[in-house]
Formats: structure tokens, sequence, C-alpha cells
């Protein structure tokens, strides 16, 4: 086998230049190519929900930079109106850390969260505050119980384990719910649950979104937010800014996959259509091999490793980058090798599948290897 | 040349064309971008100053807000200068009483009136379809935090109509002075409106209205466009590869044409000539692959490319892939020996 590599690390080295270029090619396609499938898989997952909540046409808000500093907190009142008793609008606190789990994600819904997002089924009759936990979130089980709050405290038992998938729209952006704890909370006890109440206040109005609002209803939500808190809000329509953003994004990433991915194909097809090429140029050298002794699979090792040393280092390279660009663990590593090992005997494969067709000897008798 | 032959031209040039086409595509999208970035805003006159406005000192007082944008106002009321101000909210605001954007269509309703232009009164332009639109009850709307009288609706065919913006106001009733400012004024008036804010504690900084074309075309040979720029290189590499070995296999029938008489010049145009429509068909094939990924949808369309993206597409990918044929055809090693000898 030693043998077979000293023979490879020849080949690569009488035509450095191409094995270079053809390495090059895989680091460019895999990674714009993963890059792209990457943005293109993110912006279907959020067109997908915003075009799923299409119906609600929901309407979210940002507020006056200019009036914020001149804010009141006073508007519980408008709070409980719209989100516990009309149930047409929802709002998100993000913020809270628990103290007992102070790594774990945890959302809080207010108002007609679970409805708008077909989270939990018919949640009406049950009495809140409700918890449920994420599709991946592992550190706190269906059963078990959190300690909700700082000024009043709660303990609220895990209700089920919401399906995976499972999201909700935070500021026109959809955001998954797969590695969150969610606690459905009343409005009116929201705020007496924390010491700091304006920050969440803050968060909670911010965060207010109505479902399907006619313009009258509208209006009198941005006035009495602007009488109650003194602050202007801005109405933003999730359709429209989701046909703007996600769709906008959907199409740039699947204009760089749709290259990337048939640069991808060619670079495949140029690394096969070369090695056949190399097999030729070969193909005396393989015939004396054989008759010095060496076995068919010899010659196979030799066009393995040469395919093996070409398409490792990029993969591994481009997978390393890809963990790192998401945080991830460099043990994922480990998941690449066997797509690795595919790839490479799919490329191996076809030149493989002409040494084994190609009667060598007959070659070597031919006028063929003159040329 | 054998029906196989045919089809190893035909598919390459499928893949070719879309990529190629893909390409053209992100190509023309620069091309908007340059010419967007080398054009002044909002369909203002050439002779425009942009002054970028940021907070340097503690915030101000509303009412000094409001003394700063009268004085403002009052700059530029002794020209007939344009102001458009681009603030961080959802809003645009404007200063142009002798009524530049007067003649511009709008959807409904009119213009601001040039008395609108002095009064703390706020008057607003609506942007069609836009929740503000929906809001608006008799005659009037809430906007940033005061009532509103709605001069008109604007739609995209209006100058001022931009993405992210909902409104238009005029620009006492604006209610920050953070903002881009686009003036169609003489350097005088703005150098006096740049102490103006400074000595109220803004940095002001007069900045081009437009990019240069040398900056233009810095953004436009952005990495993602070099890196696409060099995919196109490695495909055709790798098309040239695949042309080349399949002509490595033509090399026997090449030296017993040539033994007959025919000369590469005559060899060459043969092979183009019957490679053409197989390579024709696969190039249109390609362009059709390529309109049904990017269909026409509501976030993307292809009628918002300008026409000459798909013919270019098509005209670019068959002169390449003929090119890379001839080229493939010309390296061949045969042309090297004693050609003609069986």
């Amino acid at each position: 086998m030693i043998t077979q590599l000293v023979f490879s690390f020849r080949d690569i080295w009488r035509k450095p230049v191409i094995f270079g270029f053809f390495a090059i090619q895989l680091v460019v396609a895999l990674f714009f190519g993963f890059v792209s499938l990457d943005q293109v898989r993110t912006s279907v997952q959020h067109t997908t929900v915003a075009r799923g909540l299409a119906d609600s046409r929901l309407v979210f808000f940002s507020p006056n930079i200019a009036t914020l500093p001149q804010r009141r907190l006073t508007p519980t009142e408008l709070m409980v109106t719209t989100l516990d008793e009309s149930q047409r609008a929802y709002s998100v606190v993000t913020s809270l850390k628990l103290q007992d789990y102070p790594g774990l994600n945890v959302v809080v819904g207010l108002g007609a969260f679970a409805e708008t997002f077909r989270l939990a089924g018919d949640l009406s009759a049950i009495p809140k505050p409700i918890a449920f936990v994420g599709h991946d979130v592992d550190v706190v089980q269906v059963g078990g119980v959190v300690e909700f709050g700082e000024r009043n405290t709660e303990n609220i038992a895990v209700r089920s384990r919401l399906p995976r998938g499972s999201s909700y729209i935070l500021r026109g952006t959809p955001t998954s719910l797969d590695d969150s704890l969610l606690i459905l909370v009343d409005a009116k006890s929201v705020l007496g649950y924390f010491f700091n109440s304006w920050q969440h206040f803050d968060e909670i109005m911010v965060n207010m979104c109505l479902v399907d609002p006619t313009g009258a209803e509208l209006a009198q939500f941005v006035s009495r937010i602007l009488n109650d808190a003194g602050v202007a809000l801005n109405p933003i329509d999730l359709n429209a800014h989701s046909r703007q953003v996600h769709d906008g994004n959907f199409y740039g990433a699947l204009f760089f996959l749709v290259f990337f991915g048939i640069t991808m194909v060619y670079t495949l097809v140029g690394i096969v259509v070369n090695m056949l090429q190399l097999i030729d140029s070969h193909l005396s050298e393989y015939a004396i091999h054989l008759l010095s002794g060496a076995r068919m699979w010899h010659l196979y090792a030799r066009v393995f490793i040469y395919v093996f040393v070409l398409v490792s280092p990029p993969v591994m390279l481009v997978s390393w980058l890809f963990l790192l660009m998401h945080q991830m663990p460099m043990y994922g590593l480990v998941g690449v090798v066997p797509p690795l090992i595919c790839l490479i005997l799919l490329l191996a494969g076809f030149p493989i599948l002409k040494l084994y067709k190609t009667d060598l000897f007959a070659h070597l008798r031919s006028d063929d290897q003159w040329h | 040349m054998r029906s196989r032959h045919a089809w190893l031209i035909a598919l390459p040039n499928v893949f070719l064309s879309c990529a190629i086409t893909v390409f053209v595509s992100f190509t023309a999208i620069q091309f908007a971008l340059f010419q967007q970035a080398t054009t002044v805003p909002f369909g203002m006159p050439n002779e425009t100053f942009a002054v970028r406005v940021r907070r340097s000192g503690p915030p101000l007082q509303a009412s000094e807000g409001a003394g700063i944008r009268r004085e403002l106002v009052r700059l530029l009321g002794a020209t007939d200068a344009i102001l458009v101000w681009v603030g961080e909210d959802f809003g645009l605001a404007v200063h142009d009483p002798n009524g530049f954007f007067a003649a511009r269509p709008l959807r409904q309703g009119g213009y601001f009136d040039r008395a609108d232009f002095g009064s703390e009164l706020p008057s607003v332009l609506v942007k069609y379809g836009s929740p503000l639109y929906r809001m608006i009850a008799d005659g009037s709307v809430l906007v940033g935090g005061a009532k509103a009288t709605v001069r008109g609706v604007y739609d995209q065919n209006h100058p001022l109509y931009t993405r992210e913006q909902f409104y238009v106001v005029s620009f006492l009733n604006t209610t920050s002075l953070q903002a881009t400012y686009y003036l169609s004024s003489d350097l005088h008036v703005v150098s006096g409106i740049v102490d103006l804010l400074s000595r109220h504690g803004y940095t002001a900084q007069v900045i081009p209205a437009t990019h240069s074309v040398a900056s233009a075309l810095r953004g436009l040979l952005n990495p993602i466009y070099t890196t696409a720029a060099a995919g196109l290189v490695f495909l055709w590499f790798n098309c040239f590869l695949v042309y080349f070995v399949m002509f490595t296999r033509f090399g026997k029938m090449f030296s017993v044409h040539m033994r007959f008489g025919a000369t590469k010049t005559t060899l060459r145009n043969k092979l183009v000539a019957m490679a053409w429509l197989p390579m024709g068909m696969g190039t249109l094939l390609g362009i059709v692959t390529y309109a049904v990924i990017f269909r026409r949808s509501d976030g993307f369309s292809l009628v918002s490319l300008p026409a000459w993206v798909v013919p270019t597409g098509f005209a670019l990918s068959l002169a390449m892939s003929t090119m890379l044929l001839v080229g493939a055809f010309s390296c061949q090693k045969i042309w090297a020996t004693e050609v003609g000898k069986l």
C-alpha cells in the first residue's frame, strides 16, 4: 500500500497545478454552495411560517425613536384589554432568564400567542401560567417544575413538549421555539412577577402584534398607546414585510445556490474527466506494473488514494469553516466522514470501472502507447 | 458525430447556460445598484449635497429641536432649495415650498400646499397600501405621535417612494434631527446648515449625494461577485476539459480525414457546424431551466430584470461554448504530431 501511496503522490507531483486548481474549485464551490444552501433553508423556513400566517394579517410595530424617552408606564389597562380580553393580539418577552436554568432560552407569550401560532390546541379552559418545552430542550422535561418570577414567584409544571419546528414571529422575523422554554402568562399578572417591570413593559409594547386589525382598530391602538404611554408606534404589515425581506433573501440565496451548485457538479465532472485522462496516459505504466507482479487492486488503490488526497482536505476545511460559522462543536466533523467516503467512492468509481474494463496487456501490444 | 456525442455536448450546455444566465442576472442587478449609486436619489437635481447628521451631545428638549428646525427652514427660505430628510424612522420629510415634486403623479389627493412647509400643523403624504393608509379616517392619520392632515397618497410611481418608508411629512413636523439631509442648494447654504447643527451639539458631515464611479465600481466588484466570476472560470475550465477529452477519442478519425484531404480548418468548421444544434438545444433548455427555477413570484420577478438578461445569457453561453469547443479542438496533441499518419 505504501508503494501505491508513493505512486499516487508521484501522479499528483506530475501535474501539481491541475491538482491544486481542482482543490481550489472544490473549496470555493463547496463553501459557497453550502452557505447558499443554508440561507435558502433559513429563508424557506421563514417564508413558510410567514405564509402560513398570511390569513391572520398580522401587524407589528416599530416605536418612534424620538418618542421613546418620554414613555410612561401606565397603559396596563390597554394591555389587559388588548392582550387578555380581546384575544386579537399577542406579545412576547424574550429577555428573561430562569435562575435555575440560566442557559435556557425563555419565551414568555402573552395574549393570543398560542392560538396565533397554533402551538398547543385549545388552552382556553386552562389557567395561566402554562409552560411548554421546545423540541430540542433537554435540561427541562415534561412534568418538571420551573420557578418563574422574581418579586412574585410561581412554580409551573411543564405541560408538554412542542412539536419540532414550532415557531413564532418576533418583530417580523420567524423565530424557532425548538430550543426554548415557552411560558404563557396573562398580561394582567406578568409585570407583577418582576422588580424591574418597566423593562419588560417596554419589551411587551415593542413586541406587540395585532391579529387581523381593521384600519379603525389600528388607529385606535396606536392612538391609545400614544395617549397612555406617550410612545408613537409605526405599524408594519407582516405580509408585506415578509414578501420584501424573506422572499428577497430566498431568491438572492437561490441565485447563488443554483450557480455554485452547477459549479460543484462541473467540478466533480472535471475531477472524473481528469482521472480518466490520467489513466489513459498511464496505461502502459499500469501494464508494466501488472507484468512486474502488481495486482489490479493495487491500481485501484492508487486511483482511490489520488481522489482521497484531492477531495478530503477541501471537504474537511469547508466543514470546519461551517462549524466555526455556526459555533458548533468540532466533533461534528465526524459526521462529515460518511458522506465524504461516499463522494470519494463515487468519484473514484468511474476511473476504477474504466481500469476494470480496459485490457491493459492489449494496450501494451497496440500502437496507442506511442501517442 | 454520433447521437451520444450530441448528448455529450448538449448536457453540459444545459448547466452551463443556466449558470451563465444566473451570472448575467446577477450582473444586471449589480449594474442596477451601480446606476442607483451614481444617480442622485429622489430624482433631485444634480447639484445636490448630502449631509449626514448625528447627535454628539446630550438629548435635546423637544422645544429646542423645533427651534433648530425653524432656523434651518429660515436658512433655506432665502433660496429655492429642496430638502429631503431621510431619518431612522419609517418616514421621509421634505421642504419643498417651490413645488419641485408637485408635478409628480400621486395616486390620490394632491401635493403639499406652499403654506404646509411653514406650518407646524402636520400634513402628510401616505404610501398606498401601507398600514398607515388603512388608518386614515376623516382625512387625517396619526403619524410620529401627531395627528396629521392627509394631503395625498403616493405609490411606486412617485420619486419619493421607498420600500422602507411609509409616509412623507413637511420638514417642520419631523421628530428628530438625526438623519441624512439631501439638499439641492449652493454650498453657502449647506455650510450655514452644518454650522447651525454643529452649534447645537450635532455632528454634521457633508458627503457626496452620489458615489463616484470608482467607488461604485469597487462596490460592484464585491467579494461575492468576484467569487461568482471565479466560479464562471471554473465552469469554463471543466467544460473545456469535457470537450478536450471527447476530442481525444476522435484522434484516429481526424487522421483518416486529413489523409483524404481534410484540413484542420475544414475539420474544425465541420465540427462546429455539427455541434451547434445540440449546443443550441442544450443552451435553450438551460435558459428554460433558469426561467422555471426563478419563475415569477411575489418576492422576485423575472420581469423586474432588464429584458437583455435572457438573450445575453443565451448568446454568451453559445459563444463561450463554441470558443471552448474550438479551443479544445485546437489543443489536441494530434496537431503537434505528423497528422494523417495511420
